[in-house]
This record gives C-alpha cells, structure tokens and sequence, in this order.
C-alpha cells in the first residue's frame, strides 16, 4: 500500500484535508489495483502478494472485468475529491495506458535507451502519483509552489518503477510474493539491463545471456549484481531521491515533510 | 497467423478457417511488421522522456528548468508548454521547442547558445538571436525559472 502512504504522507506535509487525503489514498489504490488485476491477465502470473491471482483461480475474464471494476471505482472515489479531481484521473489513465502501450511495443527490443525507460516509467507508474500531487496541492491552504508536488510525486513514482524492476533480480517469489523473473519471460528489458546492454564491457556476454533458448534467470541475475549494472541501478534511483529531498523540504508542514522523506529514503532502499 | 496471412488464404482459398498447423506458423510479414513497430516505438520512448527528465534536475542548482507546474509536451501539432493549473497553453514554434527540449535535459542558459549550434544549422544566426528572445519571454511569465 505504498501509494496510499505517500499520498496520506504528502497531504500531512501540504495540509491538506484529511478525509479528502483518505480519498485520493484509495483512488490511487483502486486505480493501481486495477492495472494489476489486467497486467496479470496479460504476463498470465499466477503469484501476486503472495495469492494465487484472479486469473488463475477463475480465469481471465474475471480478472479483466474486476480491473474494469476497480477503474470505475477509483474514479467515483476521485468525484468527491474536488471537481478537477476526476478529469486530472482520466487524463492520468491515458498516460498510464499510453506508457504500458510503449512498453507493449518495446518488449523484445535490446536498443532501450536510459531516457526511454525513465520516461515509460514515468507515464506508467509515474503518472499515477503525479496525480495525487496535483489534487493534494489544490487541497492545501498553505502556499507551497516551490516544492511542485505533482512533480514531486511523479519522481516517486519513477523511484518505486526503478526498484521493483531491481527487485525482479534479487528478491525471491517467497519475499516479492509474485512470480519470479517476470521482465525476463516477457523479454522486457528494465534498468539494470539498459545497463548491462550499453557497457561495452558487459554487452556482448549479457545479450548471449539474453537470448539463450532457455534464459537463466538466476545466471542474469547474478551477471548484473556482479557486473555492478544493480548498483548503477540504484544510483539512478538515489539521483531522484536527491532531487525529492530537496523539493520536499519546500513543504510548509515541516514535521510531517521530515516523515516523507524518511518514508522515500526507505522506498529507495526496500528489500520486500 | 496474423490478419494479413488470414486475408491472403481467404483471397486464395475463399474460406477463413485456421487449422491448429496454420495458426503455429510463424509468419514472416508479421515479425517484419513488429520489428518496424519496435524500432519506431524505441525512437519515440527516447524522445517523450520531459517528465521523468523535469523530476531528476528538479534540485540541481545553476541550470535553466520548467517552474513548478509546468509542462512540456511534443505533439504531431507541434510543441507545447502548459500551466497545468491555471491550463494555459503556449504554442512553441520550432525555435522555442528546440529551446525548451534543452532546458528539460538541464541545459545552462550559458551553454544554451552552443547546445543549439551543436544540433541545428543557423547559417544566418537568427535562430540564436530568436532563442535569446525566447528564454527572456519564457522568464517573464514564468514559465522556467533558474
């Protein structure tokens, strides 16, 4: 539920109100939730959160209308927020759609650039909590436009994008709770691999790895730890750490801004 | 098979059934398709990346940025700028979005004039002036900040 402790975290450090802030926490929830229950459908994963998916237990259908049925959710939870609440929603779904759609495409291509990956992450997973900054700084009453929350936001989207694509590699399906090697299966090139594949070094013996018959994830796994693509990783993902410290410490709730960043410095380093 | 081989057959044929063998056949027109769809869509990921590359400058000090609640954006129209919310839009002409695009990769004003040397020709230097002009109005309605 890490979506819905950054938007209830922001709003503390905005001011915002609260039963609104509990509003935008379970729109983004809802909204999340249904990309999941269809991003399951799609990769057909059979582990999510440590439960068999939907999808698995009664099928695609039900899975696919169930995330249509969190979407409509979300976006009645958005109504009684505020009256650009809803519209600022279904603008944030497009970009949402349009980001799995370029991902869609680019699965199986080895000419991913750095800038492109950040920028799908920041239209798919981004986008999201660029609307809860949106909507909690028009809920604030206090003056705030140099900490530019929806930006503030959508870096943290790209922050949790970067290490749940780490995390394909190093955690287990007993820790992660879903399938393991996921990128992988869907020939879905993520970070550490961008990596891997622009280090002259490296590039040769990765894509021979890459495009094994029979991929090795764990063999993958280890190459890009060993090789040190991980950590570059997450030095990418400590630059935008930086850059939110710094905007959250323009929030006017001090007390409360101290919490969230202490809260991203825990999303960047999170092993679960 | 794809739609374009189950048109082909029916063309030929006249019927549009698949047989199992059919649809396991790897199509040849299909993997050239999704290999051009691929490679464009590689080239359109590397250039719509403003929002991820606004939130990594956003603390660094000593260049030119979007302000707070500003967004750029390229269209088939062409490029903008907007206020997300007071929802103004600004339309850029080709200049103005050469400029912009630099700015959101963490451009110095200082290095800006070089920056557009490096990328577009200006045999008669009107493009630097008309940058100059342009980072002065984008200043003015603050629209960057630095």
């Amino acid at each position: 539920m890490l979506r819905a402790r950054f938007a209830l975290l922001l709003s503390g450090a905005l001011g915002a109100d609260e039963a609104k802030a509990e509003g935008v926490a379970r729109a983004m929830e809802l909204v999340h939730n249904a990309s999941l229950l269809h991003d399951d459908c799609v990769d057909e994963a059979e582990l999510r959160r440590g439960h068999p998916t939907p999808n698995k237990v009664f099928g695609t259908t039900v899975g696919l209308l169930l995330g249509d049925l969190a979407f409509a959710q979300g976006l009645e939870e958005a109504i009684d927020i505020s009256p650009n609440a809803p519209k600022l929603l279904v603008t944030t779904v497009r970009e949402m759609t349009v980001g799995e759609l370029q991902e869609e495409f680019l699965k199986g291509a080895t000419a991913v650039s750095v800038d492109a990956y950040m920028g799908v992450a920041a239209r798919k997973t981004g986008a999201l909590f660029e609307w809860a900054g949106a909507v909690l700084s028009e809920l604030s009453p206090f003056p705030h436009e140099q900490a530019d929350p929806p930006r503030l936001a959508c870096a943290a989207g790209i922050l949790l994008q970067i290490v749940d694509d780490i995390h394909d590699y190093t955690l287990s399906e007993r820790v992660s709770g879903k399938d393991e090697g996921q990128d992988l299966k869907n020939r879905r090139l993520t970070l550490p691999c961008i990596y891997a594949v622009s280090d002259t070094a490296s590039r040769a013996e990765f894509l021979e790895l890459w495009d094994a018959k029979e991929p090795d994830a764990a063999r993958i796994a280890r190459f890009l730890k060993d090789r040190g693509h991980i950590s570059k990783t997450r030095e990418k993902g400590r630059q935008l750490v930086d850059s939110m410290l710094a905007m959250i410490a323009n929030l006017p709730c001090k007390a409360e801004a101290k919490e969230l960043a202490f809260f991203v410095e825990i999303v960047a380093k999170r092993e679960f | 098979m794809s739609y374009e081989a189950l048109l082909r057959k029916a063309w030929k044929s006249g019927d549009f059934v698949v047989s199992e063998a059919e649809a396991k056949q790897a199509d040849p027109a299909d993997a050239a398709s999704w290999r051009k769809v691929r490679h464009e869509m590689e080239e359109i990921a590397a250039r719509e990346t403003w929002d991820a590359n606004s939130c990594l400058v956003a603390h660094r000090e000593g260049i030119m940025k979007l302000a707070p609640f500003v967004k750029f954006r390229e269209e088939k129209f062409g490029a903008v700028l907007f206020e997300t919310r007071s929802e103004k839009v600004y339309t850029l002409s080709p200049t103005g979005a050469a400029v912009v695009r630099e700015i959101v990769a963490g451009a110095a004003s200082a290095d800006l004039p070089a920056k557009l040397k490096e990328k577009y020709e200006d045999p008669s230097g009107k493009m630097a002036v008309e940058a100059a002009s342009f980072l002065s109005q984008l200043k003015e309605k603050g629209l960057i900040v630095e």
